[in-house]
């Protein structure tokens, strides 16, 4: 309920804004020099890409590939955009969003995004070559699906951004603060980019996707009500171009997750390392 | 949009050819070399985003019929390459370094031009109205 009246309240807003930020576009010829754009992109990458949860591992040849169309669309403010860094998908890295307000050196954006991935136990147990009593038997995780502003700075080389964001699986009862800066280095044709994020989830966030409740206790997993954590993050991350409509893709993410999400009996990592590489096709 | 492969080598043979079909236009595969050329090679530079510099290295191959003296330039901005004294073909590697299409010409020593050929820039990505941040996972 809380959550749809955010909602609500803020596509108010939005519709409020939209007439003042349309006069700044059309003063903004420079940023602003189409008011419609699109890009189409295809990508197969080999990822590694090693869950929080107790003994869930990738087993399968499949499990180690992954193919993406990423799809970014801009209207006069509104845009869709995939994450043509994190070639596994637009599920969790899409960005449905309107342009509140765009300086030369900041913006602010409301998005709706899926900000967690969400997890469907008895799918997980039936991928894996084995039993996984730490997480049969649980509730499904719903995809964290959110809705909040963007702040974003700007600087010549690189970008800093804030995201304040309430979760739809939570009821809106569940909030969360991503901050993310990440530095761009041009050398010869590669694009290469070193970032950092740190992302703070509350309690109730913490607690849907990670707690476990009096009906889903057992003697594999005892009872855990969760705190407010963290996850703190650092990337590297390298592209360059093969041909006019290929590019390599490449990057390696290191995670840290605070003792809120890993003292749940279902989680038993602190750090994960990802790791992907592949090629995307520029339609 | 995301999958996960159910076929992922067939994908990854489909996207292997594609991977190598559309690239890299090179003039010396289009015409051999018989009377008076200049070839660049690669005669195209790919980078990443519109209006930004490429970067690559390429040789630069003349033949002529008769020995002379000849030397290459850059045709704008206008600057020497090389010279070559009492020759009649030779080739050098040059560092490219452009974000638009550059112009190569031979001359000789009448200051005649004898040969002509253009390294082209291209991109993948055109300049976007959207300023991006991404993370990787």
């Amino acid at each position: 309920m809380i959550y749809r009246s955010l909602l609500i309240s803020i596509f108010c807003l939005m519709s409020n804004l939209a007439f003042s930020a349309e006069k700044e576009l059309d003063k903004k010829t420079t940023l602003f020099d189409q008011t419609f754009s699109w890009q189409i992109m295809a990508g197969l990458s080999a990822v590694y890409n090693p869950y929080i949860l107790t003994d869930v591992k990738q087993e399968e040849v499949n499990d180690y590939l992954a193919f993406s169309l990423l799809i970014d669309f801009y209207y006069k403010g509104f845009f869709l955009q995939s994450n043509n860094r994190r070639i596994e998908g637009l599920f969790q890295g899409g960005e449905l969003g309107y342009q509140l307000l765009d300086k030369n050196d900041w913006a602010l954006d409301i998005i709706a995004k899926p900000y967690l991935p969400g997890f469907i136990p008895e799918d997980i147990v039936k991928g894996q070559n084995k039993r996984i009593p730490s997480i049969e038997g649980l509730k499904d995780r719903d995809i964290g699906l959110g809705i909040g502003l963007r702040y974003s700075k700007y600087y010549e080389d690189a970008i800093f951004s804030f995201d304040l964001a309430t979760l739809k699986p939570t009821d809106g009862k569940g909030w969360l603060a991503d901050f993310f800066y990440s530095h761009l280095f041009l050398y010869r044709n590669w694009d290469i980019y070193v970032g950092t994020g740190f992302t703070f989830y509350s309690d109730a966030i913490v607690d849907y996707y990670l707690g476990v409740g009096h009906d889903e206790v057992t003697t594999a997993r005892a009872y855990y009500k969760a705190k407010s954590g963290f996850r703190s993050q650092l990337e590297l991350f390298a592209r360059h171009p093969i041909s006019k409509n290929w590019t390599f893709n490449a990057g390696i993410t290191q995670s840290y997750y605070s003792n809120a999400m890993s003292d749940s009996p279902i989680v038993n990592k602190h750090n994960i390392t990802q790791v992907m590489f592949g090629a995307v096709y520029v339609f | 949009m995301s999958f996960r492969l159910s076929n992922g080598f067939a994908l990854l043979g489909i996207f292997s050819l594609g991977l190598v079909w559309p690239y890299s236009v090179n003039s010396a595969e289009l015409t051999p070399i018989t009377e008076q050329q200049l070839i660049a090679q690669p005669a195209l530079c790919v980078a990443l985003h519109q209006g930004r510099k490429c970067f690559t290295k390429v040789t630069l191959t003349w033949h002529v019929q008769a020995l002379g003296n000849f030397c290459l330039y850059q045709k704008s901005p206008r600057r020497k390459v090389k010279c070559w004294q009492k020759s009649k073909g030779n080739s050098t590697l040059l560092e490219f370094e452009s974000s638009e299409k550059l112009t190569f010409q031979l001359i000789n020593q009448q200051n005649n031009l004898v040969a002509e050929t253009a390294i082209d820039v291209s991109w993948v990505h055109k300049a976007t109205p959207r300023k991006r941040r991404w993370r990787l996972f």
